[in-house]
């Protein structure tokens, strides 16, 4: 579905630096998406994960560093530019009014649309295609102000999905999700790669440890650990990051 | 154009000719074709005000649909923010002051003045944009509060003959509109259809939340002055043609929401016709009950739409 990228293709963070009233809340962060980039951001509360995905998105914007989008500084580009290369899913909150489903997918479509354009056939395919994908074609009537926080957590990944990104950045997408949409999830993840960049917040260490193929394990804003999964999920990287104590027992697993 | 429209289209003609043929006298619409110069000033003078219901009906329609997103708060209109108590305050200013009587357009100009420096006022204390909706909706509630108390204390200063207009106008009247105010109030009502579909995208993506319009690529803040801004205009120029007309706003974006769905560019000119049709019945309804005393239409919107909305809400909330 997304775009074949190009050879500028990259979104890229050079080290960032955030503090809110003279807080640090991210210091020095640097980090590279590339299309087939699956990168899993992990750590505590108020460890600066939901902050760096802002400062990427261009919501926020760095005190030091810059964000660059494709070569390009991202807060120099307009809206629409933005939006049509990054799609972001925030942590799921109910819409207040009662967009149905489909409706709620087709906004995030239109986000690279002019305004009075119509939904061309590959645009109505792509948007039930992204709906099909994440089980909520049968739900498209549905309001989304009335459904489960799973249910909407999957309808939002399909709007972000219908939004066609180049850089697609997910803000614990799958905490409200049962395990076997958790592993669907991490399946359609896996196969957008070929065209898309992925970041991924999560607090689920089995998830980011199955799905991540890259893996940055975040404490007070710095970075205590970043490489494969293998190579940074150690026990004395968690017991730093999360200051206690960590051993890996094998466990269930639906992976 | 949809169906829908083009039903709400010929709802709004049906009662336009029923405004001019029934009042305190019925004339069938045969009898202005045939005696049509002898009927000419009560033809002339009922169509302009059928013209001036649709007018503020489809403004103060549009402003509550485009509030109520902007704010994500479905109880939110132009009242809600104490705009037209800003408005009421500077158009019966104008009265008071004898600028009306030197200048028709200074009664719109107040009525501007009063609604922007009323939202520039809430706008400051909510910090709008950095506080969120609610300091926003809060800020309203008291500047609307406050404004109502020195509309009272305006009306002490006013001349008994003023005193009675005023008063007259502050409970909605269509019957005293100033014809040299309707025409700018129309192309008013246009030109923010317009820009509402236009921006119809950037509407449905920050009634989301500021952070998906930011995602959806907008400047959540920068919209939210511009919606907010030029919702206040059209709800200041319903205030200096007819005084303060309330549940116009809250009630028909509600159903049009509940009957068409939410996305924008499908229901903005939705909105303004089921608005226009929503007041021209309740002027219809005023001119008709009592053809002694005619009830002023806010009072009618009020009884109308009042219990209309407790249905609505008491529905919503049992599905």
């Amino acid at each position: 579905m997304p775009d074949s990228p190009n050879s500028t293709t990259e979104l890229r963070a050079d080290s960032l630096s955030f503090a809110y009233n003279d807080r640090p809340i991210v210091r020095d962060f640097s980090l590279s998406l590339v299309p087939g980039d699956l990168t899993v951001l992990l750590g505590p509360n108020g460890s600066g994960k939901s902050t760096i995905l802002q400062l990427l998105a261009g919501r926020l914007i760095p005190q030091n560093g810059d964000v660059l989008l494709d070569g390009a500084p991202l807060r120099k580009l307009s809206g629409t530019q933005r939006a049509s290369k990054i799609a972001v899913v925030p942590q799921a909150a109910p819409p207040v009014f009662g967009f149905t489903v489909y409706e709620r997918v087709a906004i995030g479509r239109r986000a690279r649309l002019s305004p009075f354009t119509k939904f061309t056939q590959e645009d109505e395919r792509d948007i039930q295609q992204a709906m099909q994908i994440f089980d909520v074609e049968r739900l498209a009537e549905r309001a989304c102000n009335q459904l489960s926080g799973g249910e909407l957590q999957r309808v939002m990944l399909a709007a972000a999905l219908a939004q066609k990104p180049t850089y697609l950045l997910l803000d614990e997408p799958t905490s409200a999700l049962d395990p076997s949409h958790v592993v669907n999830t991490v399946k359609t993840l896996r196969a957008l790669l070929d065209h898309t960049a992925i970041l991924l917040i999560t607090h689920d260490i089995e998830l980011a440890a199955n799905a991540a193929k890259r893996l940055v394990l975040l404490k007070d804003g710095a970075v205590i650990a970043d490489g494969p999964p293998d190579a940074t999920l150690t026990p004395e990287n968690l017991t730093t990051t999360y200051d206690c104590v960590a051993s890996m027992k094998p466990a269930v697993s639906f992976f | 154009m949809r169906l829908r429209d083009i039903v709400a289209i010929l709802l709004n003609i049906a009662l336009l000719v029923l405004g001019i043929c029934w009042g305190a006298r019925w004339y069938s619409p045969m009898a202005f074709i045939h005696d049509f110069e002898s009927l000419r000033p009560l033809f002339m003078l009922r169509f302009q005000r059928m013209i001036t219901a649709i007018t503020i009906g489809g403004s103060l329609s549009l402003a509550g649909l485009i509030l109520q997103a902007v704010l994500r708060n479905p109880l939110a209109e132009p009242f809600t923010l104490g705009l037209s108590g800003g408005a009421s305050i500077g158009a019966a200013l104008s009265f008071v002051l004898g600028f009306y009587s030197k200048w028709v357009f200074a009664v719109p100009l107040g009525a501007f003045l009063g609604a922007i420096s009323t939202l520039a006022i809430v706008l400051w204390i909510s910090r709008c944009g950095r506080n969120g909706t609610e300091s926003l909706l809060l800020s309203g509630v008291i500047a609307g509060t406050i404004a109502s108390n020195v509309l009272v204390q305006i009306l002490s200063f006013a001349q008994n003959e003023e005193l009675a207009g005023i008063t007259w106008w502050t409970l909605g009247d269509l019957q005293g509109t100033d014809p040299r105010l309707l025409w700018p109030g129309v192309v008013l009502l246009f030109i923010a259809l317009v820009l509402y579909r236009c921006m119809a995208d950037k509407i449905d993506a920050i009634a989301l939340g500021d952070a998906q319009a930011f995602y959806l690529g907008g400047n959540p803040r920068k919209l939210t002055v511009v919606l907010v801004a030029s919702a206040s205009f059209l709800a200041a120029e319903t205030v200096a043609m007819a005084g303060i007309i309330s549940f116009c706003g809250l009630i028909i974006p509600h159903i049009v929401r509940q009957c068409f769905g939410c996305i924008h560019r499908h229901i903005v000119l939705t909105t303004a016709l089921w608005g226009g049709a929503f007041l021209m019945i309740c002027d219809i309804l005023s001119r008709c009950i009592s053809t002694q005393h005619e009830i002023p239409i806010g009072v009618m919107t009020a009884v109308i739409g009042g219990p209309l909305f407790l249905w609505l809400l008491n529905k919503q909330h049992h599905a």
